[in-house]
């Protein structure tokens, strides 16, 4: 079946390795350490993932088609030639967005549920949102 | 471009990279061939940006979450190995079943390619007729030979494409006892051996002076000759085993057949065009014929470059 007529609601959950490196790869193409570094950056370091994990989890998406390994290099004459870089492909894309989703309906129930009537998104709190 | 030069690495920064180098190949072959050069070299910047910032204790406090990471993930992906073969097996089945048709689909597309060349071939008959318009327009001579010598290559590339599957097919069949491939293989062998008796025959003369004298019997052995070998070693060739080495090395010289049919009709095509307003008597009544041929020639080549991409991109093809 082709890639782009799967549907994205099947590959949820993801996990939350496979779901920061679809957020960090969200704004353009990285290679390894460059993801591991956009997480702990994107989480204030509360979430860190190893190159092991890093690797089995890009494995599994290359294969999974959510990302591509790609040919061009951002700046060649200053990047080592060895590094891989990884981009989202439009399904990958499709995944992230569809997690995202599936996190706003939770919140949305949480907001409604009187057991959590003291919960509080940590976004308002900060006045964020 | 510039070559970079790399700094010497820490004595804490290098032992932490040979440490983490040989965890690394705990995991599964596989795995490691793909992706360890590429966590080394994650886990060398992250060791050495951690250096830079926090010396060697900020590496050695690396290691508690890191070699959790590495042994856990490198046994999670033996055990994911191990999870699924099925899957794995079903894949590996699938990309050899459309391999082993690519070479099928290419053999029947030189054998349906070898029909019009050999029409073609026949334009210099008889040579009475054929010489004076090869000495009045010697490009038409020329293109008569490369088409001819295309066509030749391609055979022989389709015999480099053939000959080792066939070897490996019955070298497998005899040790599995498989008598469907061996029977198979064996037929189409005693219709060469056949075929080339009366071929032999034919070209001393016996044949055509004692019973055949127009050709027409040897006309008619020679398409049963064809159609047994080309029915009989495309059904040994999509029963067999063949590895995906093998398969793969014979899509090489299928390439090369491929290129050679496309200059034999290019040739072919404007030694046509040309004959058409030079001689095109020679073609008498049968100019039908030679647009027929030209159309069945690309087609097949078509055919056989649809059928060597599903074989080289065979891997990547989504099971159904």
């Amino acid at each position: 079946m082709p890639l782009t007529d799967r549907d994205p609601e099947a590959m949820l959950p993801l996990t939350p390795a496979v779901f920061h490196i679809l957020l960090a790869l969200a704004d353009g193409e990285r290679h390894g350490y460059s993801i591991m570094q956009e997480i702990a950056t994107q989480t204030q370091g509360k979430f860190r993932i190893g190159p092991t994990t890093l690797y089995r989890s890009i494995k599994q998406m290359i294969s999974a088609g959510l990302i591509v390994e790609t040919d061009e290099r951002p700046d060649p004459a200053s990047d080592d030639e060895r590094r891989r870089y990884y981009c989202l492909t439009p399904f990958g894309q499709q995944v992230a967005l569809a997690e995202i989703r599936r996190f706003e309906r939770a919140i949305t129930l949480a907001h409604r549920l009187p057991g959590l009537a003291g919960w509080q998104s940590p976004l308002s709190s900060e006045g964020m949102v | 471009m510039t070559k970079r030069t790399v700094p010497p690495s820490p004595w804490i920064v290098a032992c932490s990279i040979r440490i983490y180098r040989w965890l690394l190949w705990l995991g599964p072959a596989e795995f490691c061939r793909e992706y360890a050069p590429s966590i080394l070299q994650s886990f060398r910047s992250l060791c050495q940006d951690t250096y830079h910032q926090h010396g060697a204790w900020g590496v050695l406090r690396l290691w508690l979450p890191l070699s959790g990471d590495v042994v856990g993930g490198m046994l999670a992906e033996h055990l994911s190995v191990l999870q699924h073969p099925l899957v794995r097996d079903e894949r590996r089945r699938h990309m050899l079943r459309t391999q082993r048709r690519s070479i099928i689909m290419i053999f029947l597309a030189f054998v349906l390619f070898g029909l019009p060349w050999l029409l073609f071939q026949g334009v210099i008959d008889p040579l009475s007729q054929w010489n004076p318009i090869a000495q009045a327009h010697p490009e038409v001579d020329i293109l008569y030979r490369v088409a001819r010598m295309a066509g030749e290559i391609a055979f022989l590339m389709l015999l480099l494409t053939l000959l080792p599957i066939l070897f490996v097919a019955v070298k497998q069949a005899l040790a599995s006892l498989r008598r469907d491939i061996l029977t198979l293989i064996g037929l189409s062998a005693i219709m060469t051996l056949v075929f080339m008796v009366v071929t032999l025959l034919v070209i001393t003369g016996y044949w055509t002076k004692s019973f055949d004298p127009h050709g027409g019997i040897y006309a008619v052995f020679g398409f049963l000759f064809v159609g047994t070998v080309t029915i009989t070693l495309s059904l040994a060739v999509a029963r067999s085993a063949l590895s995906e080495r093998v398969l793969r090395l014979a899509l090489w010289p299928a390439t090369i057949m491929t290129a050679a049919m496309l200059i034999a009709l290019v040739a072919t095509s404007i030694e046509s065009v040309l004959l058409t307003s030079y001689a095109p008597h020679i073609f008498g009544s049968g100019m039908s014929m030679e647009v027929v041929g030209d159309v069945v020639m690309a087609a097949t080549i078509i055919w056989a470059t649809v059928a060597l991409w599903r074989g080289f991109y065979a891997r990547q093809l989504p099971t159904r």
